[in-house]
């Protein structure tokens, strides 16, 4: 049940002052190891090569995620660190400095301590909450886990109450007592959290551990009629003279865990921000779907979506990511030339019908082995299985395809597939990869075409017909989270539409345009979080 | 706002009875211009949607056909009826209205808006008993961008308690098809359609319920003369909230408005407001 805004200003009334308690967190070796991978991206921001932003996104994912979730300091920090390449081929490739600080970062990842002093220190906070007090965890999806495994043995248990994940989630939240945080207070970017966190606090007590250097964003709680009247580290705050602020003051109180002498680190969300700032691409919202997926959409796109909730006065209708569509709806995709949808046909692949039926041959004989040499091969996608069901779904379709041409090259090489009847058979060698690459960047350019125009001439139609099959949309929607829907011939939309739960809307990314509408790996996303 | 609420439609509901106390806030000046507007609309023929269709208050359940034998320079509306006979009619004509859209005046006891829940909630209100029975199109509420069911549904939570009866705010507001009364004295401008409910002058006063409303608010070209309040919420994106600080800000054309905002009550702990005025 959502709050009602009377609650909320009586909360807001009974809190003369709200309090950050940070706690400061630091460890030499994990110090160290950041330093190392840090002075790696900074010394490869200058280089233009796809390998070295590549490189540089990997290690700006993996600091990222270390600094905001409570990972568990175990074998997966140095391998994670090692999988970045053997320090011969780093050396070959980026030379003797990268090389070092590379070394160097293996180094302090082998000598890290057995607990995270972030798990430690969040187990004696959660020792600490009274159990007359409400609290929430607020992390990202993929970060609950972290959270749960701290307190596998503890009193405190931990359920789907204690996590908030979204904006909407913390919108439609009760008051509570005890927010905690990991990581620093970003509106933007890994571990980010809504400005209304500070501008509009429905907890009393915000319990942040954040590692030494990482500094919270300057000008967080952003109201944007007193824009500068707030940060948590004001004592109060202070009133403008052409504005009547809101009164929500803030007091910040320190713990650090230990005192020492070593320089501060460097803040690497400054650093990332910056380099951000000289990215190009075009704003996006991600739409996370199931199986560790989502799409990119333009942040005014119309997304085709259904709304299952049965108070929904127009279930089916095209809703903007940034406005209207929200979780627990589902967005509507249509599954490439499956669907007749008004647009030319040539998404018919060449070469799509060979190496996905090489790859559908491959994996249905032995999928973990296939996995094994694609991970051996460097396709570090998290959920690889899923990936490659979603690739050789159907043979005709070229659209579900790796997003990376290194990716592609990779899965033909490793696949070794015969471009026999195909014009690449022609050709030297090598150049059926790049063919077959080729195929899916036109079709990839050109489905965004047709979905910004033809689609628009019959956007009316599909709604109606759409509307016709609702109690069947209803029926699988209660069932399963993911549904192919086909329409069945004898209208004038005909082919089969795919239905995707929304687990989560992000703002917050800066991508290409051909990357934007398809459904693509959340660890592929990533590298386009600004 | 710290938190989504029905705080634009309160807003919208003091305005109104604040205009109930005022006997120039009724559609009658424009009304005619109004019909010819609509008229011209419907015999250009470029609008879907505009049946063309009046009605007459003493008649209410017969439609009128606009004919194209309408003059527009001479100012005469040409009716054509259902038997055929043709009616040409001059200002002011306050017993036409537009089919689907509130009528300029009312005067069967069935439609007209109760005086007493306005009363009750404001009892220091002069409410001029004359606009219990007209219509006001100067007073506009810009609805959610989620569209109209959206922004009735948070208003019919609020609900007034009299001695004999609850009142939802929705009904209060008494926006054309939310409530029982013939009468409207706010008009709605549906942010999803960008269509306002009714070919009217336009309002001297609209209030919009969030962000995306208020940004189409101050934004559109006809309203550059209109005061616009923003009813916004805070728990939403950064993007968003930089959108409204980038409209909000003082600039070459705005400043800040002291006077006035020296004049408001105190707030409540959590609101913030900033007021502008256009630069002299």
């Amino acid at each position: 049940m959502l709050i009602s805004a009377t609650e909320f200003f009586d909360f807001l009334a009974e809190h003369p002052a709200y309090s950050v308690e940070r706690h400061e967190i630091s460890e030499p070796h994990f110090d160290s190891l950041r330093r190392n991978l840090r002075g790696i991206v900074e010394r490869l921001s200058d280089c233009d090569e796809e390998e070295a932003n590549d490189l540089s996104n990997r290690i700006r994912i993996l600091l990222s995620e270390w600094l905001t979730v409570p990972v568990p300091f175990n074998r997966s920090i140095l391998d994670a660190v090692q999988s970045l390449g053997s320090p011969t081929k780093v050396r070959r490739k980026w030379g003797d400095d990268v090389a070092v600080l590379y070394a160097t970062a293996i180094n302090s990842a082998q000598m890290l301590p057995p607990d995270n002093p972030v798990r430690t220190k969040l187990r004696s906070i959660f020792g600490f909450i009274g159990s007359d007090q409400t609290f929430r965890i607020y992390c990202h999806r993929s970060a609950r886990a972290h959270f749960e495994s701290l307190l596998v043995n503890g009193d405190v248990l931990l359920s789907n109450a204690s996590f908030l994940h979204s904006l909407r989630e913390y919108r439609e939240a009760r008051t509570f007592d005890v927010l905690i945080k990991v990581g620093p207070l970003r509106s933007r970017g890994w571990g980010s959290v809504p400005d209304a966190l500070i501008s509009a606090p429905r907890f009393g007590t915000l319990v942040q551990v954040v590692w030494r250097g990482c500094h919270d964003e300057a000008g967080f709680g952003y109201d944007p009629v007193a824009p500068t009247s707030m940060t948590p580290s004001d004592s109060a705050a202070t009133e403008r003279g052409d504005v009547l602020a809101n009164m929500i003051s803030w007091k910040t109180i320190p713990f650090s865990d230990r005192r020492t002498n070593d320089p501060l680190p460097e803040d690497e969300f400054q650093l990332f921000s910056a380099l951000n700032q000289a990215r190009s691409g075009r704003a996006a919202i991600l739409v996370g779907v199931d199986y560790g997926q989502g799409v990119l959409f333009a942040p005014r796109s119309e997304i085709l979506s259904f709304d299952p909730a049965p108070s929904a006065a127009e279930p089916i209708q095209f809703r903007r990511p940034d406005e209207t569509l929200m979780e627990g709806m589902f967005v509507i995709v249509p599954l490439g030339t499956d669907a007749d949808l008004g647009g030319p046909e040539t998404r018919k692949g060449i070469y799509s019908r060979t190496w996905k039926a090489s790859l559908a041959q491959v994996y249905g004989g032995n999928p973990d082995a296939l996995v094994s040499s694609l991970r051996s091969g460097g396709i570090d996608l998290l959920n690889l299985h899923a990936s490659i069901q979603r690739w050789s779904s159907s043979l005709d379709d070229i659209l579900p395809a790796p997003g990376k041409p290194k990716h592609f090259e990779i899965l033909i090489q490793v696949l070794g597939v015969n471009w026999d009847g195909t014009p690449a058979a022609q050709e030297e060698s090598t150049a059926g990869w790049k063919l077959a690459w080729k195929e899916i960047r036109h079709a990839r350019g050109e489905a965004i075409q047709i979905g910004r125009d033809e689609h628009e001439l019959i956007n009316e139609e599909l709604v109606a017909i759409l509307g016709t099959h609702l109690p069947d949309i209803r029926t699988e929607s209660e069932k399963s989270d993911t549904y192919v829907l086909s329409i069945p011939s004898g209208r004038g939309v005909r082919g089969n539409l795919r239905f995707y739960k929304v687990r989560s809307v992000e703002e917050g990314f800066l991508a290409p345009e051909t990357e934007l509408g398809f459904v693509q790996e959340l660890s592929l996303i990533e590298q386009w979080r600004v | 706002m710290p938190c989504d609420s029905a705080a634009a439609g309160l807003v919208t509901l003091g305005a109104m009875i604040s205009d109930l106390g005022d006997p120039l806030a009724n559609a009658h000046d424009g009304h005619y211009d109004g019909l010819l507007r609509y008229a011209r609309i419907f015999l250009e023929g470029k609008t879907p949607g505009v049946s063309g269709r009046l009605r007459l208050t003493t008649r209410p359940h017969t439609t009128y056909q606009i004919s194209s034998a309408t003059d527009f320079k001479a100012k005469k509306l040409v009716l054509k009826c259902r038997d055929g006979v043709i009616w040409t009619i001059s200002q002011p004509a306050l017993d036409f209205y537009v089919d689907g859209e509130p009528p300029p005046q009312w005067k069967t006891d069935a439609g007209l808006l109760g005086e007493d829940p306005y009363r009750r909630i404001l009892p220091e209100a002069d409410i001029v008993s004359q606009n219990l029975g007209r219509s006001y199109a100067g007073l506009c509420l810009a609805g959610r961008v989620a569209g109209e069911q959206a922004s009735r549904k948070i208003c019919s939570d609020i609900r007034f308690l009299s001695d004999t009866r609850v009142y939802g705010l929705d009904e209060l507001l008494s926006i054309h098809g939310w409530s029982s009364s013939m009468i409207s004295r706010v008009s709605f401008f549906n942010c999803r359609t960008k269509q306002l409910d009714r070919c009217s002058a336009l309002p001297s006063l609209v209030v919009a319920d969030g962000d995306q409303p208020f940004l189409h608010a101050i934004h559109k070209t006809e309203w550059k003369q209109t005061d616009i309040i923003g009813v916004i919420h805070r728990t939403m994106e950064r993007d968003r909230l930089e959108a409204i600080g980038a409209e909000v800000i003082p600039n070459q054309w705005y400043t800040d408005d002291f006077e006035m905002l020296c004049e408001v009550p105190p707030v409540v702990r959590g609101i913030s407001i900033s007021i502008r005025r256009r630069r002299s």
